[in-house]
Formats: structure tokens, sequence, C-alpha cells
């Protein structure tokens, strides 16, 4: 388990990390998504053991990181810009890490290049952005660690590779208990990959929850409403935090149960109401609109 | 992973990432070393061949130049190769990726320090080691090493090893500090000789503004750095040509390495504690640590200021206090612009941070008072008799003519460096008079001291405002405390009772030993030996008692002259021993020098025994020529009549004896003195040997002056 409590960082006047306490449950994709700039990046320097934190502690299994490479050893980090060493090979890299992870697994390399048909001995400086990405998976994969940290690593990936490396990833989970930790601000691929999600803006936690939690808590309700309808009255019901009209439609997101926003949405005798489903994206959108991120300043 | 495996694991990979240093060393090794000496070699061969050098010679060479740390292409690369590994191994400091990789790593920040640290050592030694047995091996098979030589070539190697290793440390300290190799450079730069630099502005302060000042090179320039403690070495074995075991070299050498060998672990252990708190996230930035960045732009605007300051009141004339308070004010406001922009990368922000701009312009402004207004006293400076142990006087016009060498390392010695070493004065009442007189005449100078800036303008103003015979003394105060406090006067011998007090010192057995090197002369080093009286020189032949006899006339007449025949007599003649004419190709030769009085009456019998005539034979003489340089104007006239030639002639002396003590001589007339007398003999401009002559008195004939007329 890896835990942060009251966790801060700053880079001279700029509060990059502010106060984040936060818990990443084992055998579970934990989903770091934030708005840019919001730490994630931060977040996970402090986590890999590269950045000390200002105030509050960062630990995996209750050991501290900073500067324990006994700690260290439980996770492999791959950076958003992962370095490899100049006119280096795959088969290099792997070399350098066989010699740093105990665990190292030279045989599971080998068989995940061949899986993703890349040559061991090609020069790294001739792969493509998302080739290098999918070999720092690969090395991630093969240090066996119980933990991995990933940076905007699938931004890279096509859309088949993403496909690959979520089955590679829940197949380790299972069998081997491994935790990925990945930080992403593409909230359309961590939505179908991702057990828990953390959201960060601008240095602070908004929310630490269980996808399903989330979803639960919050949900996007269509209604039309008779002409007499005070709406005040109605949005007084609710914890309403978007709110749109198109025509006779209003659409709302609603924080709250199911079951009692229907309850209560019926009070008011609606032509029609339905419940739909929120994507993570909508979710995101809803809750740093609430902190005044709000999409429509950016829309004329 | 045991510490010890990541350590290992980590220096195998960092080799492996740093093959091109391996190979850069490997060649700059092989080109200072075999091929350095095959190119010696060769040079030598050929001198060997025309005679212009002996094997002996060449082997001597051989060692000091290309086996041991007097090898200058090694001392070059191996100030190049520190840089080098040194910024190459931080390198990984600079840069976000390099350092998300490395310490997103199950590895100890300081054992990948260490190993970095460590490789950078042996990218050099390991090379330079092998390469060296391999030259030494490859000047044995030559014939020019012997094995006998191996303790010079051992000690270079460890005195070579000491000063990469401490160049290098300071290079990797200055990588740990900054978080940009562009800003490394300067950073390793500005370590290594900032305080080289502080000595030369100190130095440069000092002799500019102290009318007192001396400078005794008493070689703590090893001690500035570690670039200067190679430096001097190199030097030091080039131009000395002695083998190591030279004692007293030997002792320099190594409380140069102790000093070096200290620095680089203390230097190391700071890098290994700053490693450690190092913030990541400083790469890319110019400085690492922001506690640093005041105490860095202070300590660049101290020097820098002072140095600039001080280059305004050396090239301008006129109004220097001015031009020093321009260098004062805009050094401060440059060197603040200059650091900002370079920490911050933005130029808006050349006005940033005025704390530590207004704290260094205080503090160098205060520097440059402690020199301009003497604060500390250096001009006024007398120790009390009672601190003094013993002292040392040299005077450039007392004894003139005399010159000194160190015979084993065949270096040529100035005067003062002579006598300031060899002479112990026990009477500090007599010296402290000189002191004193030379103080008083340093208080004038510094009664306006906006006026009087510069030395030696302020020292020639009041020379000519004074109008007094100047004469300079140099003195070593050596203090019972173990100190040497040096000095140089200014002083006016036309004074009676400081004339007294010079001859007090001057009849002294410690003074004469400590000015008449040839007191110490050895048989051995009187080879060739010559009589000279001006107009020429006769052999003298000498068997060794003979040799042994005259050294002993020589020393008691010597000690007997008292300080009358001193100031009223000029020596007659000089006799010369010189040593063995061809020791190696660049020497030619030691001359030593016995002034004889006519009140020697020693040595005038022994010569006389030796059939030596020295009364000067004025009959060879054909012609006397006698100019004068004034108003841009040359004035000449030229004399071939006998009664003329042997007038002129009875009233001169030739110049080498009358300037011996010329500093005595404070009622000469200068105008008559400043007379360029010159003889001819029959048949030839010159002959073997003609000195030119002075006017030995204060009224000259009257033909002589009316006779000079204006040359075209």
């Amino acid at each position: 388990m890896i835990e942060a409590k009251s966790l801060s960082k700053s880079f001279g006047k700029i509060k990059a990390v502010d106060d984040v306490t936060l818990t990443i449950a084992d055998g579970r994709v934990f989903g770091l998504i934030g708005t840019n700039g919001a730490g994630k990046s931060t977040f996970l320097r402090m986590a890999a053991g590269v950045l000390k934190p200002d105030k509050g502690s960062i630990t995996v299994d209750g050991n501290p990181v900073f500067e324990e490479p006994d700690t260290k050893e439980e996770f492999f980090y791959i950076s958003d810009e992962m370095y490899f060493f100049p006119n280096s090979t795959p088969d290099a890299m792997s070399a350098f890490f066989e010699k740093i992870y105990p665990h190292y697994d030279k045989e599971r390399y080998k068989k995940l290049m061949n899986d993703f048909s890349l040559a061991g001995r090609r020069k790294i400086n001739t792969f493509s952005k998302g080739m290098k990405k999918q070999l720092s998976i690969i090395l991630g994969l093969s240090a066996m660690t119980k933990y991995m940290y990933c940076d905007e690593t699938f931004d890279g990936l096509d859309p088949v590779m993403r496909q690959g490396v979520k089955s590679l990833f829940a197949s380790d989970m299972a069998e081997r208990g491994f935790t990925p930790v990945i930080a992403s601000h593409n909230l359309r691929e961590l939505e179908d990959i991702c057990d828990t999600v953390g959201l960060l803006h601008q240095g602070g936690i908004l929310l630490s929850e269980d996808l399903d939690e989330v979803k639960a808590d919050i949900h996007k309700l269509h209604c039309v409403l008779p002409k007499e309808t005070d709406m005040d009255a109605v949005r007084r019901c609710f914890e309403i935090l978007v709110e749109d009209k198109k025509g006779s439609v209003y659409t709302f997101t609603i924080r709250g149960v199911e079951e009692e926003i229907m309850k209560k949405i019926n009070d008011f005798e609606p032509l029609f109401a339905e419940m739909l489903p929120l994507s993570l994206e909508e979710i995101f959108i809803s809750e740093t609109g609430v902190t005044g991120y709000d999409i429509k300043k950016f829309i004329s | 992973m045991t510490s010890k495996n990541s350590f290992l694991n980590m220096l195998k990979e960092d080799r492996k990432r740093r093959l091109w240093s391996i190979a850069l060393s490997i060649l700059a090794n092989f080109f200072a070393l075999p091929v350095f000496a095959a190119l010696c070699m060769s040079i030598y061969d050929q001198r060997l061949v025309e005679g212009m050098t002996t094997l002996s010679d060449a082997r001597d060479a051989f060692v000091n130049m290309v086996v041991s740390a007097g090898n200058i292409p090694v001392l070059l690369i191996a100030g190049g190769l520190a840089l080098i590994n040194g910024l190459n191994g931080m390198a990984y400091l600079h840069s976000r990726t390099k350092t998300d990789l490395y310490y997103g790593l199950p590895v100890k920040r300081e054992v990948i320090f260490n190993a970095a640290y460590l490789n950078g050592i042996l990218f050099f030694a390991i090379p330079y080691v092998i390469f060296m047995g391999a030259t030494a091996g490859f000047g044995f098979a030559r014939g020019y090493f012997l094995p006998t030589a191996i303790l010079p070539v051992l000690f270079g190697i460890l005195y070579v090893l000491i000063m990469y290793i401490s160049m290098y440390t300071l290079v990797v300290l200055a990588g740990v500090i900054s978080g940009n190799t562009i800003v490394s450079i300067f950073m390793s730069v500005l370590m290594m000789f900032y305080v080289p630099l502080c000595y030369l502005t100190v130095m440069g302060y000092s002799s500019t503004f102290f009318v007192n000042y001396y400078h005794m090179d008493n070689d703590s320039w090893r001690f500035l750095s570690p670039a200067m403690a190679y430096i001097w070495f190199t030097m030091k074995k080039i131009d000395n040509m002695v083998s190591i075991a030279d004692p007293e070299l030997l002792k320099l050498a190594v409380s140069a390495m102790i000093v070096m060998a200290v620095l680089a672990v203390l230097v190391y252990f700071l890098a290994v504690v700053l490693i450690k708190k190092r913030p990541a996230e400083s790469a890319t930035k110019a400085i690492a640590f922001r506690g640093l960045k005041p105490v860095i732009k202070i300590l660049l605007m101290i020097v820098g200021t002072m140095l600039f300051a001080l280059l305004m009141a050396e090239v301008s004339s006129g109004e220097r206090f001015g031009w020093i308070v321009f260098g004062f004010i805009a050094g401060v406001v440059l060197i603040q612009a200059v650091c900002e922009i370079v920490f911050e990368f933005d130029f808006k922000a050349c006005i940033k941070h005025p704390v530590s701009f207004i704290i260094g312009s205080i503090i160098t402004a205060a520097a440059i008072s402690v020199f301009l207004f003497d604060l500390y006293g250096y001009d006024s400076y007398i120790p009390n008799e009672s601190e003094i142990r013993t002292s040392a006087v040299c005077c450039y016009n007392l004894q003139t003519g005399i010159e000194y060498s160190d015979i084993d390392s065949m270096l040529y010695l100035s005067p003062d460096e002579y006598r300031l070493k060899h002479m112990y004065l026990e009477n500090a009442e007599d010296v402290t008079a000189i002191a004193r007189s030379g103080v008083e005449f340093s208080d004038r100078i510094h009664a306006d001291r906006l006026k009087f800036i510069n030395r030696s303008d302020s020292v020639d103003e009041a020379l000519e405002e004074d109008n007094f015979r100047q004469t300079s003394f140099v003195i070593a105060f050596r203090l019972k405390n173990g100190c040497t406090a040096y000095r140089s006067y200014y002083v006016d011998l036309s004074d009676p009772s400081l004339m007294k007090s010079v001859g007090n010192i001057l009849e002294t057995k410690e003074y004469k030993e400590g000015v008449f090197d040839v007191l110490d002369i050895k048989k051995e080093d009187m080879v060739q030996m010559h009589v000279t009286t001006g107009l020429g020189y006769k052999k003298l032949s000498l068997d060794d008692d003979e040799k042994e006899k005259f050294c002993d006339y020589y020393r008691l007449d010597l000690m007997e002259q008292d300080f009358d025949s001193m100031k009223n007599e000029y020596p007659i003649c000089m006799v010369t021993a010189t040593d063995t004419p061809k020791k190696n190709w660049m020497y030619e030769g030691h001359e030593s020098r016995f002034f004889i009085y006519p009140s020697y009456k020693r040595c005038m019998e022994f010569l006389k025994d030796k059939d030596i005539e020295i009364e000067p034979d004025f009959s060879k003489i054909s012609s006397v020529s006698i100019s004068r340089y004034d108003e841009d104007n040359w004035y000449n006239a030229d004399f071939s009549e006998r009664e003329q030639i042997n007038e002129i002639l009875s009233l001169c002396v030739p110049s080498t004896f009358y300037y011996f003590n010329s500093g005595l001589n404070t009622d000469a007339d200068e105008d008559i003195e400043s007379l360029n007398i010159s003889v001819y003999c029959d048949g030839d401009d010159y002959s073997d040997y003609t000195d030119g002559y002075v006017f030995a008195t204060d009224s000259i004939p009257k033909y002589v002056t009316e006779s000079m007329k204006k040359m075209d």
C-alpha cells in the first residue's frame, strides 16, 4: 500500500502539491488524473523518491521512500520523458536494469520484446515516441516490481498497444498483486482500466475513491419539466454540479444517490426524466468546474 | 542488493556510458608521454651528435622534462581531463530526465556519485601510470633513462596524481553546486583560480598604493590552488633542472602535496554532503543551492570590482581617485547584473536581490579603502627592536656588479634574492633607523592621500620635489615569532645620521658575509681566473694552494675594510673566477668577482707577486669620446691628444668600479656623472675588454665642456 499523508512540495513560490493525503491500495489500478499543472508528475516523483517532500510523508508498505534503496526496489518509475543512455539498445537498457532490480526477469523481457515486435539490438534513438513508451513499459514489467508508476505513459501508445498493455497489467495484477499507478489527463483511456482514481487540481486532492463509487455518487439527469415549474425550488432540492439547458430539456449533473434523485425529481412531475451514466471525463469536468476550472471560460 | 554490489554495478555501468572519456584519456596520455618522449629524444640525439650537450645532461633533461612532473604536455592534459571528466561525471545532475532515471533507481545517491567520481580518477590515473611506465622503459632502451632515477619518476607520478585528483575534485564540486553544464565550467574555472586571483589582487593593490611595498617570492603561490601547485612544480623542474633529491625542492613539493591532498579530501566530503542535500529539481538551474547565490555573487563582486577599479587607476592619469570610484561603481553594477542574469537565465533579473548587492558593495568598498588609505598601517610599520631576531638589507646602489647564482640549480639570483636570504644582521637599531627614514618619506606622500594615488607616480613626484639623491633599501625583518616582514624604503643618504647607521651596518661581518658570495667559493669553481682593470684583462694562473691563499687574503682584507674606505675609494681592479664553462648546453658558467680596493694590501701584494700590473696603462688609448643626452639632443666631443687623454682618464674611474658603491656618493654632481665616456685603442674600435668611464670629481677640465657639440 502506498500512503501519502499531508504531502506538500513547492518550487520557489509555486505550490506544486499542497497537503495531499491519499492511499493507493494493493492490487488495484490507480489512476491519477488532474488538470495541467495539477501536480501529478510531482506527486509521482515524490512517490518514486526523486523529489524530497517539503512536508508530510509518503510511504510504501509503511516504509519511507526517499533515499531508501530497499523500498525503491518495490517499484519501477517510468517518467513522462524516460531517459535512455545515448546510443544504447533495448538489450543494453535491459542489462542495466537487470543489475539494479533484484527480481528482474530477463526471459520475460525477451518474450515481451517479441510480443511487441521490438528489436532488441536496434538503437533506441531510432525508435518513435510510441516505441519508446512501449519499451519503457516492457522494461518496467520485466523488473517484476510490486508497483509501477507510469507518468503519461499511455499517451503515446496506439489503441492496439494500449489494449495489449491493459491486458498485461490485468494479468500481472491477478497473478502477483501488481499495482500500477497511472498518471494521465487522457481520461477516456483511464476509464476502462482504473479501479481507483485520484483527482488532483492546483496541487490539492479533490477526490480519491473507487471509480464505481465516484460514478455512484454523481449522475447525469435529463429531464423536461412543466413550464410552470419553480426551477429555483428544483435547484434547492439537489446538489447540482453542472446545469445545462437545450430547448426544453434540462441536463443536470447532480451529486447524490440515484434513487433519491429520481424520487425528488418525480415530485416535480416531469414530462420526461432519465438518468444517464457519466463518463470519467464528465465527472472530471464537473468536479473541477466546482473549483472554478470551468470549461465555459474557454468556450465562447 | 548490498550497497557494495550496487556500487560495483554502478561503477561498471558508468564506465560503459563513458567510453569516450576513457578513449580520450588514453589518447591524450599516449601523445603526452611516449610520443613526447620520442620527440625529445630525437632532439637530444641531434644535440649529442653536434656536441651541444652531454649524455648526462640529456638524461637529466629526460627525467626532468619527460618522466617526472616537469612534463608540460602531461600538465596540460591533466588540467583538461580533470575538467572534462569532472563535468562529464556530474552531467547526470544537470538533466531532469537523467535525474529522474538515476534517482528513481533503488540506489543511494552517494553510491551513484561515488561511482562516477571514482571512475573520473581511474580514467586518467590508469592510462597515465601505464604510459609513464612504457615511456620510462622506452627511455631505458634508448639509454636516456637509468633505473637509478626511478625515485624521481615515482615521486613525479604521485605528485601529478595528487594534483589531478585535487583539480578534478574541485570540478566535481562545481558540477554538484550548479545545475547547468555551462555554468559548471565557469564555476570550475572560478574555483581553480579564485584564490590565486585574490592573491594577485592583493599584490596589485599593495604594489600600487603602498610606498614601502616589497614582494619576496617565497614559493607560497604553490598553495593557492591545485593548478598553481602543479604549474609551480613544473616550472621549478624546468628552470632548475635538478633532481627531486634536492632537499629544498623536495620539502616544498611535499608540503604542496600535503596541502592539496587535504584539500581534495575536504572538498570530496563536502561534495558528498551536498549531493545528499541537493534537490533533484535543481537540474537545469544555474545554481543548485539557493543560499549559495549571494555568496558567489559577493565573492565575485569583491575581486572583480577591485581588479576593475585597479585597472582604471593604472590606465588613467590625472584624477585617479575619480577613476577608482568609477571603476568601483561600474564593477559592482556589472557584476550584480551578470550574476543575477546568469542565476535566473533572465535579463530582467539583473536588478534582483538588492540586499546582497549592498552587502557586496560595502565589503568591496571597505577592501579598496584598506589599501587606498593604508588602514592597517603597512607603510608605517616598523617592528620594535626587541621583536627582531635578525635582519637583512639590500641596497641596489651598494656592491653593484656582483652576480649571484645558485650553482647547483644554475639559476641566476637577483641581489635582493641572495642578500635577503644569506644576511643575518644583529644591529637592529641601525636597521630600524633606515626604516624610520623610509617611513618619513612615505608619510609625506600619504599626507594628501587623494592626490597621491599611484605609488610610482607619487614617489616620482615626491622625489622631484624633495630633490634628494634617491637610494632604496630593501629590508627583511626576521621576527622572533617566526615571521619575516619585508619592506622597501626610499631614503636620503645625505642625512649624516642615516649615513652613520648605514656605515655601521656595512662594516659588520654579518653584512659582508651576506653580500660577498666569494667568501664561500670553492677551489673547484675557480677554473679560469682573470684580472680586470677596466682597460682589458689578464689571465691569472693559480694552483690550488695559491687559490686558497688568495681567498684567505681577500677575506682578511675585506673584513678589515672600514666604511671610510668604502666611501672614499673606488675598487682598482677586479679578479674574476669562472667555473666549468659548459655544465650543459644551457649553462655558460658562473663568474665570481673579487673587487680589490687600494686598501686591500694583502691582495695587492699577491697580485704584484704574480706580475699582474694593476695600474692602468693609458698609452694604449688612442682617443676618448665624451657624450651626453640633453633635452632630445646628443652632444659629443672627441679627444685624441695624449695630454688631454691622460688628464681626462686620470680624473675618471671605470664605470663598473665607480658604481660599485655609488649609493654612498651623495655629493656627486649628477650632470658630470651622467657624461658617457668611451675609450678607444690603437687600430680597433674596442680592445679585448674596455669599460666605460665616469668622472670621479665634481669639476672637470674646461675644454671638455667647451668642446661638446650638438650632434646631427
